[in-house]
């Protein structure tokens, strides 16, 4: 089964990163392709599970929708970390707490990589 | 695009063997984005993943010598930096050496960053199947 990692570091609203990372990753699933998230830097503000929005589903449920589907969601602790997050109790259920060099290793795991932010 | 293949652990499937170029294209005292490049670079390092560093644009002002990085939290990352280039090496695009008026005498010897023309890097990224801009 072909692997996809898609890793993100840009935040919720300054982008439509998140939208476009949640249909690119549905169309992969199914087409059979496995699919892998890494939030690095401020993308880990993505999987804040209070986030509210008046207009539109967060980042948070979109992203909580695709680990229903069976992504693995990994967040960068460290990055975490640094914007006063606890990877604990903050972010949205499921989320994988990771690291740089864990994303290392997904880089040789997977066929293609892509990066948005 | 050459691409070669192996077999890792997933039940003998082939998987693409990656080759990855980071390319810095921001100041160091703009934004976090660059340092955050250098510490993605240390630790694929770290765990035998070797990647490609380019700089380009206002990124090759990490190259500099003499900045004056500690105001700005950045110390740590010029050590960092001498290191990375001593274990993989770095490029810099001489167009934007010369854009941002820059001899080569402005750049630090110590990271030993090599010139490339703008073919040579169309070629480095030719040679790289994932490229990631920070």
């Amino acid at each position: 089964m072909p692997r996809l990692l898609i890793i993100l570091f840009s935040p919720p609203s300054n982008s439509q990163n998140v939208d476009t990372l949640y249909e690119l990753s549905k169309a992969a699933i199914d087409m059979s392709h496995e699919v892998t998230f890494f939030c690095d830097a401020d993308a880990t503000l993505n999987l804040l599970a209070r986030q509210t929005s008046s207009i539109k589903a967060t980042s948070a449920s979109k992203i909580a929708e695709l680990i229903k589907k069976g992504v693995p969601v990994h967040a960068c602790r460290e990055s975490a970390r640094l914007r006063g997050i606890d990877v604990k109790k903050d972010f949205v259920e499921g989320v994988v707490e990771s690291s740089l060099g864990r994303l290392a290793e997904l880089m040789e795991q997977h066929d293609r990589i892509v990066a948005f932010g | 695009m050459t691409e070669s293949w192996h077999l890792d652990d997933r039940n003998g499937e082939p998987a693409l063997v990656n080759r990855i170029l980071l390319v810095m294209k921001s100041r160091p005292h703009e934004s976090s984005r660059a340092a955050e490049g250098l510490r993605m670079a240390t630790a694929m390092i770290a765990m035998d993943v070797l990647p490609q560093i380019l700089f380009v644009d206002d990124g090759v002002y990490w190259l500099v010598k003499k900045q004056v990085t500690e105001s700005a939290g950045n110390s740590s990352f010029m050590e960092r930096l001498k290191t990375i280039s001593d274990l993989v090496g770095v490029h810099v695009l001489s167009d934007s050496l010369a854009e941002n008026k820059l001899m080569q005498e402005d750049l630090d010897k110590d990271y030993k960053a090599k010139n490339l023309s703008l073919d040579e890097a169309s070629k480095l990224l030719a040679q790289n199947n994932t490229v990631i801009t920070f």
